[in-house]
């Protein structure tokens, strides 16, 4: 056996420090030599020392980390599933009122007839026997790119959103007769609002007028 | 590859369970550990990185795909890359990438020809022929990565008398390795 092949396995060992390393003239050969060796090493592996005591200690951690992770992802589930059970509800709650109102707002109903005259830019006609409330744009608003007009009736101190309405043309909307009645003596708003948040309140109130 | 190994293998594809991965886990986890070791040169963060490459075979067993690798190299594969991984994540010192590419393809799918019991058995009593100074010398360098130097001042003796003890057992130790490679 050559002394070269020694080295080549000193080398792949790794018995060598990095100055005796730096020292060895690298050639082809010899770096074949010491690929070759750590091949034949790799059976070596096989052999590793690991111990009962460190791979019974080393499987229970395993095992526990995998349990947790399994908890951990049924914890997941049950917190999405809890999180839907609320809010759920809540998205029915809220449609079914939607759907209320839409059928509510197709129901006829003899009410009286009122006028709303509407001052800069609209007439507002309310035929609350029918229900109905007619909007006109006399002249086009003049709003911001983000903005829209909103009809408001507020009564006894509550204000009520009725509908956006159009910046030119007109703009019939039907009502239910709960809330055809609620109009009755109530007083009219058209403001100006914001595209792009949510309406809760008049902002910019452009037009009131008291329903007869 | 082992049958046994074949056997929980695919027991555990078909039912995922802690008892059926930890035959698996019997079966493997030396060889695993050599390959984690030989990287991270260090015992007690080799298994750290052996549980770590666990529950990552875990988390993917439904992935393995029989038709592209067999299981141990799949495995191995997995355990290379994550003590590479582990190296350059906890930042440990390496000397230069050659020694990160110690454990490369070629090895690992020859790794796979060994993987038998008998094999195993025969490598065990070929090195049984070493002497108890000459294997610990070449198992401290070859999983500890201790020079000359430092394995002769961890066993107390010269560094002469420890390159005598290895310049007698590289015959043997090479003769084991060639037959085991057969």
């Amino acid at each position: 056996m050559s002394s070269s092949k020694n080295l080549a396995y000193e080398y792949a060992l790794g018995l060598l420090t990095q100055e005796q390393k730096a020292a060895i003239d690298l050639t082809p050969a010899f770096l074949k030599e010491v690929e070759d060796a750590h091949l034949k090493l790799s059976a070596l592996q096989l052999q590793a020392p690991l111990d009962k005591d460190s791979s019974q200690k080393i499987w229970n951690n395993i095992s526990q980390q995998i349990n947790s992770e399994k908890e951990s992802w049924q914890q997941v589930l049950a917190s999405r599933f809890r999180m839907w059970l609320y809010v759920l509800p809540a998205i029915f709650l809220a449609f079914g009122s939607l759907m209320l109102f839409e059928q509510t707002s197709q129901i006829s109903d003899p009410y009286s007839m009122a006028i709303i005259n509407a001052k800069a830019g609209w007439e507002v006609n309310a035929d609350i026997d029918n229900h109905k409330l007619s909007i006109a744009s006399v002249n086009p608003m003049l709003v911001g790119k983000n903005e829209v007009c909103a009809l408001w009736v507020q009564k006894d101190g509550v204000t009520h959103f009725i509908s956006i309405l159009p910046n030119a043309g007109d703009k019939v909307v039907s009502m239910s007769p709960k809330i055809a009645q609620m109009l009755k003596g109530g007083e009219a708003i058209i403001s100006i609002e914001s595209s792009d948040k949510p309406m809760y309140s008049p902002t910019r109130i452009e037009y009131r007028n008291q329903l007869s | 590859m082992d049958k046994n190994l074949v056997f929980y293998f695919e027991k555990l594809q078909q039912n995922k369970t802690q008892k059926n991965f930890e035959q698996i886990y019997k079966l493997t986890s030396v060889r695993l550990f050599g390959v984690i070791i030989r990287i991270l040169k260090r015992k007690e963060l080799s298994e750290d990185c052996l549980q770590e490459v666990y529950v990552k075979i875990w988390n993917r067993i439904d992935t393995y795909d029989a038709t592209r690798a067999n299981m141990m190299t799949w495995m191995s594969t997995i355990a290379r890359n994550h003590a590479i991984d582990y190296v350059r994540k906890h930042e440990l010192p390496i000397q230069d990438d050659f020694e990160l590419s110690i454990i490369k393809d070629d090895q690992v799918h020859f790794l796979d020809s060994l993987e038998n019991n008998e094999a195993n058995k025969q490598l065990h009593e070929c090195l049984g022929q070493l002497k108890a100074e000459s294997k610990t010398v070449v198992f401290m360098a070859y999983f500890n990565g201790l020079t000359y130097d430092t394995i002769a001042k961890s066993v107390g003796s010269p560094v002469s008398t420890v390159k005598t003890w290895v310049s007698r057992s590289l015959p043997i130790l090479k003769k084991c390795l060639e037959n085991a490679h057969v």
